[in-house]
């Protein structure tokens, strides 16, 4: 497996799509937290998100705090404020967002990930138990006086092989891009 | 009475933001929560102009809601958008063969969803 050209592919993938998604949501993360800190005790939501194709298969993975989430919240519904369930909800579509933009992404390579639906965990000091997977990357972003963390976690095949360069015909409408047929 | 917009999202959030641009513009919003309820939905609401529907849902996914609607008498000319999070050329061609209108990736702005849905609409 060429691991290091995807890891480094990953890492700046998930890095820009999560920065662009709650960017584009008015909440802007700030520099990754680089240095290995306790695992926040003041988290109380997760949202994960599975996907799968031939050869690499696991998960994506946000911990931070409702109310992070809740400042994110959409700017057409901020006339009111979201409950509990509304935030459950948003963080679900945010983690289905950003799986969205990876593998557009990594479309252009070639892989194409099928995603499943995502699923929201409440809790307190709720935190990903240690991985076991292949690649197991973590970024710590700072925002609003907390962190938000997010993990893509997968299973690699040994045989699998990062593509040398990217096909633009295979590129993906951009974000937010409209065709009409 | 605006033209009835029938939206189908597994999101809340998604249902009641497309809503809240569409009924400021003087759609009328039917909601359904996902594939298998879409399709009841639009069963059950004849003077629908326009489906707007998400691809990854579940009990039945946006292209095979797409897909049966174009097999049969009674909705095969209703008009559908996909909005969702995939902008894969496959999956695009694939809806577009069976007959989808237009595909908006997420995350939208409502003046170009709006644009869209006025101009299919029209």
């Amino acid at each position: 497996m060429n691991n290091e050209r995807l890891l480094v592919r990953i890492d700046a993938v998930v890095e820009s799509s999560a920065r662009a998604l709650f960017g584009a949501n008015g909440l802007v993360l700030g520099e990754l937290v680089r240095e290995a800190g306790d695992v926040p005790r003041d988290h109380d939501i997760a949202c994960s998100i599975g996907f799968t194709s031939g050869e690499i298969s696991g998960a994506v993975l946000m911990t931070t705090r409702k109310d992070i989430i809740a400042r994110s919240w959409p700017t057409e519904l901020r006339h009111r404020a979201p409950t509990e369930n509304d935030i459950c909800d948003w963080a679900g579509e945010l983690v289905n967002q950003l799986l969205g933009r990876v593998k557009n992404v990594l479309a252009r390579s070639g892989i194409t990930l099928q995603q499943c639906t995502p699923t929201v965990v409440l809790g307190w000091h709720v935190h990903r138990a240690p991985a076991c997977t292949t690649v197991a990357r973590a970024y710590a972003f700072g925002v609003g006086g907390g962190l938000l963390l997010v993990y893509f976690d997968a299973a690699v095949a040994e045989s699998f092989v990062f593509p040398e360069s990217e096909d633009e015909n295979l590129a993906s409408v951009a974000e937010g891009g409209v065709q009409l047929f | 009475m605006g033209k009835k917009i029938i939206v189908i999202d597994d999101s809340q959030t998604i249902r009641e933001q497309v809503g809240t641009a569409l009924r400021q513009a003087g759609f009328d919003i039917v909601e359904a929560v996902d594939g298998a309820d879409g399709t009841d939905v639009i069963d059950r609401t004849p003077d629908a102009a326009l489906v707007i529907c998400d691809v990854n849902m579940p009990n039945k996914n946006g292209l095979e809601l797409l897909e049966g609607l174009r097999q049969s008498d009674k909705h095969k000319l209703l008009p559908v958008l996909m909005l969702t999070t995939e902008g894969q050329p496959q999956m695009i061609e694939r809806a577009r063969k069976s007959g989808a209108k237009g595909w908006l990736v997420k995350p939208f702005q409502s003046d170009l969803l709006l644009a869209a849905v006025r101009k299919l609409t029209s």
